[in-house]
């Protein structure tokens, strides 16, 4: 399938082969970042592999590999998307952690108007109980609820927005070939039915792993219009959602709980974009004036001289 | 603006840490692109420059959003997020600070931006015409122009050329003896905002002003690297990239 900008599985292929290849030793954000400047993956990888065209050598093979991959993708049961693919979630645009890949199962929305709601795996029912009405009032006011089907806050966060009949999104640590946890295999699968999405960023076979989740954690924020943070320890991954959000300008809303209860918590009270609710009602009041200020700024922007 | 607090932080022009000129980490009155340029164009430059915020570019490990925002609001397909965010920023910046600009000399009279040198894009397509266009005051049609590519465009792109661009003939009439604002993302050397100051000056502009959203900074460079560690304070639009007070509406 060709694009509006001319990209076809050989492009796509040529950027998995030099995300996969890595050339001089460049992290994925730089060679991202040529490819977005250039606009041809193509043209980046013979840059650096000159001779692949018809030399065999080790470039050669993991060309070949992607390519295998890549035409292997587009007929699995989940969809493979570059960033510079249309249906690609335009708001991890946005961010410096854009992953220059995902892969998707389910219903894909263009400007999906999401709030991730995260908070620890072992959590309080008192918790567990503001993450469910947060969930529910997000689908009230026509909003999506995304989490990181994860054990804990994560999946009441899914289940409380299935059962109210809205649409959930799950940024999973894991390849999207993986079922993790296990016991949240059922729910995976009923996010995808029920006109959700399960988005991972990672090659589909990739198991969990300890740097995989905070990653995840970044694109997560960079997916949503804000972060609620229901509850979290004080060495929890969550924390890593909450920096994240507030180093690359998402709104973050802490749980009263939370700045009681962690010291990054307190400490975040002052920074910039950041609110603390004691109430689901609360989120939703501070929600309103974010959306707000959002609606605002387009229309003052839109508004400009022409 | 919480909006981009937690990555941008406010210019500041202070004897010892910056250049007073372009705001750049430096240690001297002028920082050594500045007083190298001054050197050998004098009154030719820009005559004030006005870099909002910090971009702070190779940062270890992983990329800083400021740089990210910079570089991301010019590519294809957008960064949504990006675009506003940089547009926003020119916006309440000479909303609030205009009249600083306007204080030291004048109003300026009319108002261009620095043309892409790599992609051919139609002047109006191009993304920094599109931060010119959310500048507030003395922005009507009227004020507009735009410059075209000079003769020479094999110049390294960090020399200073009065060459490189070129006022068209129908815009000549809003550049000489005007005060001219230039708008630009990023001052890295200011080769490319100089050259465009330049250029106005050859064609008669009495006053030119350099409006620019970033001024680069590279964390590898130990000089900038200490300075880039005491900066702390989220961006507050208030605070005045003119004469470093604070402004209100």
């Amino acid at each position: 399938m060709v694009n509006v900008r001319g990209w076809d599985d050989e492009e796509r292929a040529a950027l998995v082969a030099l995300l996969k290849a890595q050339p001089e030793r460049l992290n994925w954000g730089d060679l991202t970042a040529m490819v977005a400047e250039c606009g041809s993956a193509r043209k980046v990888w013979s840059r650096y592999y000159p001779d692949t065209l018809f030399g065999e050598s080790e470039a050669t093979a993991i060309l070949r590999e992607a390519q295998a991959d890549v035409a292997a993708w587009t007929t699995d049961d989940f969809r493979f998307l570059t960033f510079m693919d249309d249906d690609y979630p335009e708001r991890l645009r946005d961010v410096r952690q854009m992953p220059p890949v995902v892969f998707t199962q389910g219903c894909l929305v263009r400007a999906d108007r999401a709030v991730s709601v995260v908070g620890s795996r072992k959590a309080s029912p008192e918790a567990l109980s503001f993450a469910r009405q947060t969930a529910t009032l997000l689908v009230k006011q026509g909003l999506t609820v995304v989490a990181g089907l994860a054990e804990g806050i994560d999946t009441a966060a899914h289940e409380a927005t299935l059962k109210a009949r809205g649409r959930t999104v799950a940024v999973i640590g894991t390849g999207i070939r993986k079922r993790y946890p296990a016991a949240n295999k059922g729910l995976h699968a009923a996010i995808v039915e029920r006109g959700g999405l399960v988005l991972s960023q990672f090659w589909p076979d990739s198991p969990p792993t300890k740097w995989s989740f905070p990653v995840r954690n970044a694109v997560m924020s960079a997916y949503g219009l804000a972060t609620v943070v229901v509850t979290a320890g004080e060495h929890s991954g969550t924390r890593i959602q909450a920096r994240e959000a507030i180093a690359h300008g998402r709104p973050v809303i802490l749980s009263a709980a939370v700045t009681r209860e962690t010291q990054w918590g307190a400490a975040l009270v002052n920074q910039p974009g950041v609110r603390v609710a004691s109430t689901p009602e609360d989120v939703m009041r501070h929600l309103d004036t974010i959306l707000n200020v959002n609606s605002r700024v387009a229309e003052l922007l839109a508004s400009a001289f022409a | 603006m919480e909006r981009v607090g937690g990555f941008f932080r406010n210019t500041m022009r202070e004897s010892g840490r910056t250049c007073l000129y372009c705001t750049g980490p430096s240690t001297t009155e002028l920082c050594h692109k500045c007083s190298s340029h001054r050197a050998q164009f004098g009154d030719q430059l820009a005559d004030l420059v006005v870099p909002l915020t910090y971009a702070q570019g190779n940062q270890p490990r992983t990329q800083h959003q400021s740089a990210y925002t910079a570089y991301a609001y010019k590519n294809t397909p957008p960064a949504a997020t990006c675009v506003e965010d940089m547009q926003l920023m020119v916006n309440a910046a000479t909303s609030i600070h205009g009249g600083c600009i306007a204080a030291v000399d004048s109003w300026w009279d009319s108002i261009t931006f620095v043309p892409s040198t790599k992609r051919d894009l139609p002047p109006r397509e191009q993304p920094t015409a599109g931060l010119a266009r959310l500048v507030q005051w003395n922005n009507g049609a009227e004020h507009r122009l735009v410059l075209e590519k000079g003769a020479n465009q094999d110049g390294h792109p960090r020399d200073v050329l009065a060459d490189r661009f070129a006022v068209p003939a129908e815009y000549v009439d809003r550049v000489a003896g005007k005060h001219i604002l230039v708008v630009d993302d990023t001052w890295t050397s200011g080769a490319k905002m100089q050259s465009a100051a330049l250029t106005l000056k050859a064609a008669g502009a009495r006053r030119v002003t350099a409006l620019c959203v970033t001024r680069w900074t590279k964390w590898d460079w130990p000089e900038h690297e200490a300075f880039l560690k005491t900066l702390t304070t989220p961006y507050d639009p208030l605070n005045c990239p003119v004469h470093g007070g604070l402004c209100t509406p």
